[in-house]
């Protein structure tokens, strides 16, 4: 645990005191009282796991809410087909190649389940998002990892070699940690060499669809539709800013979700969560609205470094991939000193290279005063960093 | 991760020959609503009605405890955050299961539902190799996640007066992968004491000592009988027993999804690393741990739901029909005929009753427990229907 953690932990002494104020001032108080009990130092700003630093906003709570005062946090019989037709209607795809899971966590959990093995492998990029070759090691298959191109994006032409004889092909875009994409073209042409030359399943994960602004992007879900060996998954947990509430959801063919379900369990969703996001999903405007001020801080946060002289990647994210010049341990706990949480270790860039993820441009206006106090004043120049670590 | 643990895992590959089987045998339709989206049993469950009595699900008629329901509404603030970065957090909530079973969080493992522990049970311990002993009937999720990976399931008949037959439970588990053990058991509602259970997990460690035994004590807060006890501190001491429970009965939490496991050594560690990561949701984390702060409120429930039980086993008795010694929130009930038949008359005047459980589904009707009010509304209807 770090030491910023274990600080706001220390504060947390909750248990005792709200039975006790329960019992002569309702139970309303008592999360508000645990709120006020909270933090013993302000909590710090948290720039590391990519969320929406505005969370899912009025129309999503309110209709958590009512799914609260309905009763149906109580019930099972969850909603999800109310949320699945929301889906369907506003993406324009047939409910029958719809399927939703805890997160996209769980999502890609059983895809790795069904359709690896121990000798069919998965493909992946490395440094890329863990959760499915953290599954396959634990199940006991096989995995092939594939490094970066020079420009830190996922290397199409080793993928594609190395999906012959492999189970699934994990390709995420944009890709996490790098930020950085793949444009229409070049994935159209990826994934005809995966169908023509292999007999792969591909998984196109378009976690940070929606924060994309290259106006090369273009979404997979149309080739799902069209192929039963391509699959797309989408998450609420990033512009939907819902990643508290566990809600993700993929288009494959019926007979591909037919195949995946046979495995899925898929009573780990929750009622609140199965009406926010149906509410969310109606609500493009706010996704849209939100993908315009992450873009103004985004470039806010990039010329910051930029102007310095640190390269970046043409991040396409809600998170930013730098090159601090400096090891990210040494980075990150000098600015946990400062109250800042930011990415982990991504090998092999952990020895230079960062993720930051963009919070509000308040949060990032004061986030780039304490980076200019850890980092040298432009890269290159002899670091005075050390000093603000010690 | 260490080798022995990915060894632990590492298993043959899955015959696709037996998910055609399940299709075809039931039809793929039926494999989806059982086993899609809703889940497990809860696909079998249906969307609540306006203005229906809700007796099929066993469920806390009331809700969550008022104070998880002002967590829950808060927590909703907190939602744009991932469950490890919310306050409460599942750490925190972990620590306080931990105190209030009294032992360390290495002994706890959190799911979104007991179900999932259920099914990351029956996927680390059951395989073509290693079969799956369970009782008919009971809670069926475990079974079907076996048959999946083509696992041998022997489901061993309970016995006459709706207790599980342990004796040939134990007998059948000699060489078994994991044997689940739902105490008290559903759909019939009957308890084993802790004696019986003792005795039983002395005798499958002595015969099978390789098979997990999982207890899932689901309804344990609900339970009366004075002999009965958790296996819980069992589970904490032996490596290959495993107790699941759940926030869905007693606490009102089932839309909200969370159930945790309690075990040791090399079981658990091999739950906590199948289990799914940020699983639980943040108002779920907030509701749970306020739950948890409150155990006059438990009590309160048990005794309400006691109260309105015996009400409703009283009434079946008055009337000439036999009730297995019910110690959950639902009685089994002989009715002397089909549950469908029942089970359809029931729902024509407002009133919602369990679904088929076969064998038994020919003569008997698992109904959930309502408030007293709801039960005393409900046994009219059962009255006319049954007359």
């Amino acid at each position: 645990m770090s030491v910023t953690r274990r600080n706001v932990m220390k504060g947390f002494g909750v248990g005792a005191s709200a039975a006790a104020i329960m019992s002569f001032d309702g139970p309303r108080s008592i999360a508000r009282a645990m709120s006020m009990a909270l933090p013993v130092q302000e909590r710090p700003l948290l720039l590391h796991n990519n969320e929406n630093p505005l969370g899912p906003g009025d129309v999503v709570t309110w209709a958590m809410n009512e799914a609260m005062e309905s009763g149906l946090g109580s019930k099972y019989g969850l909603p999800s087909r109310q949320t699945i037709q929301a889906i369907a209607d506003t993406q324009g795809i047939p409910a029958d190649h719809l399927m939703l899971g805890n997160g996209s966590t769980q999502i890609l959990r059983s895809l790795t389940h069904v359709f690896t093995s121990p000798t069919r492998h998965l493909v992946t990029a490395s440094p890329s998002f863990e959760t499915m070759p953290e599954y396959a090691e634990i199940i006991g298959h096989p995995v092939e990892s594939l490094a970066l191109d020079d420009n830190l994006r996922i290397d199409l032409d080793a993928t594609a070699d190395a999906a012959k004889g492999a189970g699934i092909v994990f390709f995420c875009n944009p890709n996490n940690p790098t930020a950085t994409l793949h444009r229409a073209d070049a994935v159209g042409a990826f994934i005809d060499r995966v169908l023509s030359e292999t007999d792969a399943m591909i998984l196109v994960d378009e976690a940070y669809h929606d924060y994309v602004t290259d106006p090369g992007h273009v979404t997979q879900i149309p080739r799902a539709l069209e192929s039963d060996r391509v699959i797309v998954s989408r998450t609420f947990s990033k512009a939907h800013g819902m990643a508290g509430m566990r809600m993700g959801w993929l288009v494959a063919q019926p007979d591909v979700v037919s195949k995946i379900r046979a495995w899925h369990y898929g009573g780990t969703l929750n009622a609140p969560a199965l009406l926010g996001a149906k509410a969310s999903i109606e609500d493009p405007g706010r996704i849209e609205r939100e993908a315009v001020r992450n873009t103004a801080v985004r470039e806010f946060t990039l010329n910051w470094f930029t102007s310095r002289g640190f390269e970046t990647t043409d991040a396409q994210t809600n998170f930013i991939f730098v090159k601090t010049g400096m090891p990210a341990s040494e980075f990150r706990q000098s600015c946990a000193d400062q109250n800042i949480l930011v990415g982990r270790d991504f090998p092999p860039y952990q020895e230079e290279w960062m993720r930051i993820s963009l919070g509000t441009m308040d949060e990032m206006e004061r986030a780039v005063r304490v980076f200019g106090r850890i980092l040298p004043a432009s890269a290159g120049r002899p670091q005075r960093g050390a000093e603000v670590a010690a | 991760m260490s080798l022995s643990r990915r060894a632990l895992f590492a298993r043959e590959p899955r015959s696709s020959a037996n998910l055609k089987q399940l299709i075809s045998a039931r039809g793929r339709e039926a494999l989806i609503a059982e086993l899609g989206e809703l889940g497990g049993e809860a696909g079998l469950i249906p969307a609540p009605q306006n203005g229906e009595i809700r007796l099929t699900s066993n469920e806390n008629p009331l809700g969550p405890f008022p104070a998880s329901m002002a967590a829950i509404h808060d927590g909703f603030a907190g939602a744009g955050r991932y469950p490890s970065n919310a306050q409460p957090n599942t750490s925190d909530l972990t620590q306080a299961i931990a105190d209030r079973m009294g032992c360390s969080t290495d002994n706890i493992v959190l799911g979104a539902g007991s179900g999932e522990l259920l099914k990351t049970a029956a996927q680390a311990f059951t395989g073509p190799n290693r079969h799956l002993v369970t009782a008919s009937p009971s809670y069926l999720q475990t079974q079907r996640v076996a048959a999946y990976l083509g696992a041998e399931v022997k489901a061993v008949a309970i016995t006459a007066d709706g207790m599980l037959d342990l004796d040939a439970m134990a007998e059948a588990a000699r060489g078994a992968g994991l044997i689940f053990f739902c105490n008290p058991n559903n759909p019939t509602g009957t308890v084993h004491t802790a004696a019986d259970v003792r005795s039983f997990v002395e005798t499958v460690q002595r015969t099978s000592p390789e098979t997990v035994i999982h207890l899932d004590e689901a309804y344990h807060e609900y339970v009366t009988h004075p002999h009965y006890e958790s296996a819980a501190g069992m589970a904490t001491e032996m490596e290959n027993v495993f107790v699941s429970r759940t926030f869905s009965k007693c606490f009102g939490m089932a839309g909200m999804r969370i159930g945790y496991g309690i075990g040791s050594g090399r079981t658990i560690e091999t739950l906590q690393a199948l289990a799914l990561g940020q699983n639980i949701a943040v108002p779920t984390v907030a509701g749970a741990y306020v739950a948890l702060q409150d155990p006059g409120r438990e009590v309160q429930e048990r005794e309400r739901n006691t109260e309105a039980r015996s009400y409703t086993i009283d009434f079946f008795d008055g009337i000439g029909y036999d009730v297995m010694a019910s110690q959950t929130n639902f009685i089994f009930v002989d009715i002397g005929r089909p549950a469908a038949g029942f089970r359809s008359a029931c729902r024509e005047h407002g009133v919602g009753v369990g679904r088929d459980f076969p064998p038994m589904e020919q003569t008997h009707a698992r109904i959930s427990i309502g408030t007293l009010d709801e039960m005393q509304r409900a046994c009219r209807v059962f009255k006319e229907v049954l007359a």
